[in-house]
């Protein structure tokens, strides 16, 4: 299966949530701070909003809570 | 007719009270935020279920009439309706006559100087992640923290083909050798159950005593300080898993208006709550896992469907006593609420930092003067810390307990 994280096609694992697909394809940083630090995923299961990102047009989805689907096309900060 | 109940989350609690509800005849609706039925505990990796326990439960589920939701995040409560929003974002209404709240636990997070860089995880928050597909193949992990979960996950960790470089528990030896006899004593299928897990971690040191003192890196983490008060270890390390403990999350029954005690959800004998018709089980109840949860959601569902439990059973013997001696081994030492230097970030969504709200007299005073706790998790990870750390009381919850999108809201 592929998604597209900002723009670029990467293949992942079929099952994976958006937040470990990005993860395990090297995308260490999901967003910036209000100061501009980096910030990834923290919780894992839906609480922290830390692994926000938009994805397929919709701002500030949780990405761990999400089920890649092919095609799909998320952006982060 | 039949009675309607709907079920918020679809760990073990929720999974056991829809089961003996809907045995019992009522038209039953499991709701979950997660794609898969499960919870924390049982989480399936990469929607398969793997472990034999949770696969006796789960395909029991899928053979009974429970309509399971998937995808559901609960917004708020009204008229006998949760207001909830499903995967796409559409609002959706859940009609019942009896709701049973099974809304688990979280972790229980502290700040120390680098706890915001990338790849410092939560302890079970690294387990959701490789279960939701992480790739830690030959990552080096340091766990840190307090708690049984610490366990289990370097043994998740090291089957999933990551190295554990150690296992670092705040609680004292003292504390735990006294635990592990009451366990003998009391539970000794839970020693069973550590031993099988230690057999398969042992090449790991575990540190009774030692805790995270900071982490280090520039965009993403590096290595990590722990110390045992007298003397301090480096180690370079690719991700951090920390977590302090579980805590209940009673946001929802919070806006039911069922009574809490210290953020637990007050039941009686049927597990039903202060409110009449709302049930709670699991770990908003307790800290107590899996089996705890099993019986209390079994309780719950045959009261909520009118069949008044059968209690007969010896199942519950000995869990209250369980709750409390696992919360009296893990009490988290004073030195924790201290590893924050003034410029640490305390609140993460607003960037706001310890030494901003370390002075502040509550938590009422430190979001007007410094938006602490006004960002998109709504103060679920800083007014948790702040409890801990300055003994700050629990604020009312008002709902949307989620942020929404305002579309939903005026639909």
């Amino acid at each position: 299966m592929n998604i597209k994280i900002n723009g670029r096609s990467v293949e992942i694992k079929e099952g994976s949530t958006v937040a470990s697909a990005l993860m395990s394809n090297g995308q260490t940083a999901f967003r910036k701070s209000i100061k501009g630090d980096a910030r990834a995923p923290l919780c894992g299961m839906g609480v922290c909003f830390e692994c926000r990102a938009k994805i397929n047009g919709r701002q500030h989805e949780r990405t761990c809570m999400v089920l890649c689907q092919e095609g799909m096309e998320v952006e982060v900060q | 007719m039949s009675k309607k109940i709907a079920i918020v989350g679809a760990g073990p609690g929720g999974i056991s009270a829809a089961i003996a509800a809907s045995e019992s005849g009522a038209q039953v609706v499991l709701i979950d935020e997660n794609p898969y039925v499960g919870g924390q505990i049982w989480r399936q990796k990469l929607g398969k279920v793997s472990d034999p326990k949770s696969q006796k439960w789960i395909s029991k589920l899928s053979s009974s009439s429970v309509k399971f939701s998937p995808g559901t995040t609960v917004q708020s409560y009204l008229d006998n309706k949760l207001i909830c929003s499903d995967s796409s974002g559409q609002k959706m209404t859940v009609e019942a006559d009896k709701v049973i709240l099974a809304n688990g636990a979280r972790e229980l997070f502290l700040p120390f100087p680098g706890w915001t860089l990338p790849n410092v995880v939560g302890c079970g928050g690294i387990q959701a992640l490789v279960k939701s597909g992480l790739d830690v193949k030959n990552k080096k992990i340091v766990i840190a923290g307090s708690g049984p979960l610490m366990l289990a996950v370097a043994a998740y960790m090291k089957k999933a083909g990551a190295r554990v470089a150690g296992i670092f528990e705040q609680a004292p030896s003292s504390k735990l050798n006294r635990f592990v006899r009451y366990l003998l004593f009391n539970h000794p299928s839970k020693i069973k159950q550590g031993i099988s897990l230690r057999l398969k971690t042992l090449s790991t040191p575990i540190k009774n005593g030692w805790w995270v003192k900071s982490a280090q890196g520039s965009d993403k983490l590096s290595s990590v300080e722990v110390t045992n008060g007298l003397e301090v270890k480096k180690i370079d390390c690719d991700y951090l898993a920390c977590g302090f403990g579980l805590i209940p999350n009673s946001e929802l029954a919070s806006i039911l208006g069922c009574e809490l005690n210290n953020g637990f959800i007050k039941v009686n004998d049927e597990q039903e709550s202060s409110v009449s018709g709302v049930y709670a089980v699991g770990e908003i109840t307790g800290i107590g896992g899996v089996d705890k949860a099993l019986f209390e959601g079994e309780k719950a569902g045959l009261a909520a469907a009118g069949n008044p439990a059968v209690s007969t059973n010896s199942k519950g013997v000995g869990i209250s006593e369980f709750v409390q001696k696992l919360a009296e081994t893990f009490t988290l030492r004073e030195e924790l609420k201290h590893l924050a230097d003034s410029e640490t970030v305390f609140c993460r969504c607003e960037d706001v930092s310890y030494g901003d709200v370390c002075n502040q007299p509550d938590q009422r005073t430190a979001k007007l003067y410094t938006r602490c706790g006004m960002g998109a998790c709504q103060g679920k990870i800083c007014s948790a810390m702040g409890q801990e750390m300055f003994g700050w009381s629990r604020n009312k919850i008002k709902s949307p307990i989620i942020p929404v999108d305002i579309e939903s809201m005026i639909s």
